[in-house]
């Protein structure tokens, strides 16, 4: 991991720089959420190795229970904090998603060929 | 409500974050895809925060663009910005395409007037909200949630620090009464625990 390597606020960024120095060139504001800042890009290079490969409908399904074990004991406003997993025996990393500052943890499994 | 895989009972062992960090997995999710723990330690360096409605917009973006199944998505992290936040890349499956989800400022770790100190180290400075909300475990205080565990084995949970304990006087997996059906696996999944590290395609 490239610990020293820094990139633009997000805030105003025009590309996005991954952790192996790739650049993902922001393309278009989401009309809708601009106010909430998602974004269109477009890749240029290859995926860092700190990565891993998810099915969308599980990893909403995870942020749905997220959203539901907020609004049951934890008024966190909304937020969780992701990080990756260890690699395992395959390569693959799981997904945790931390609802909050609880120490409440939903893991989303990899689908295969998560890394390299 | 939306349409929820139910999680199910069987237990998963632990899991390790990238920083080392154990997760106790307590119950895994039909086919094995979703998994619900407690983590016990530090968070990872590697990380960032996000609105789940942020993430959830995201996906579902992503998701038109996907097409047909298989519906997969590459999640990365950007490196750190200089305040040492980092985007999160979803790229589509089989396209350049991805979406870019801001990360947010955790709106529990500063309060108002008080200053947040940099939390060079991985232990978080903790302003009075966040001690309101910080999870109450056994290396604190122990104080389990006797309506959703089995109260046999309060203390091995205890002892094994997987217990959620209360927030602010609520167990963090249950709610406040108005509860649904997605708070039932909590009576359920703490029932069994292995300590084993469970290997990764055993139940494929």
């Amino acid at each position: 991991m490239t610990d020293n390597l820094r990139a633009p606020s997000p805030d105003a960024a025009l590309s996005v720089y991954l952790d192996n120095g790739a650049r993902v060139l922001i393309a278009v504001e989401h009309p809708v959420t601009l106010k909430d800042r998602i974004r269109v890009g477009v890749n240029e290079d290859d995926f860092p190795q700190h990565s891993g490969r998810y099915n969308l409908g599980q990893l909403v399904a995870a942020l749905r229970y997220a959203q539901q074990l907020q609004g049951g004991g934890l008024n966190l406003r909304g937020e969780v904090t992701l990080c990756f997993g260890i690699r395992d025996e395959k390569g693959d990393r799981a997904l945790a998603i931390r609802i909050g500052d609880s120490r409440t943890v939903l893991i989303v499994d990899p689908v295969v060929g998560g890394d390299e | 409500m939306t349409n929820l895989p139910p999680l199910a009972t069987s237990p998963r062992g632990t899991m390790r974050l990238d920083n080392g960090t154990r997760v106790m997995l307590a119950a895994s999710a039909r086919e094995n895809t979703i998994g619900l723990g407690v983590v016990a330690g530090p968070p990872s360096k590697v990380a960032s925060h996000y609105q789940i409605d942020l993430l959830i917009d995201a996906l579902e973006m992503a998701r038109d663009l996907s097409g047909d199944p298989p519906e997969t998505v590459k999640v990365m992290f950007s490196a750190a910005s200089d305040d040492d936040r980092r985007c999160l890349i979803l790229c589509v499956e089989n396209t350049d395409t991805a979406m870019i989800v801001a990360p947010c400022r955790p709106a529990y770790r500063t309060d108002g007037d008080e200053e947040e100190e940099e939390h060079d180290n991985d232990e978080r400075k903790e302003s009075p909200r966040l001690k309101r909300y910080r999870y109450i475990g056994p290396e604190d205080r122990v104080s389990p949630c006797k309506w959703h565990l089995n109260p046999d084995a309060i203390d091995r949970y205890c002892r094994e620090g997987i217990c959620p304990g209360h927030i602010d006087g609520k167990c963090p997996l249950y709610g406040s009464g108005d509860d649904t059906g997605v708070f039932d696996f909590a009576k359920d999944f703490f029932e069994v625990v292995d300590d084993a590290r469970v290997e990764e395609g055993d139940d494929d």
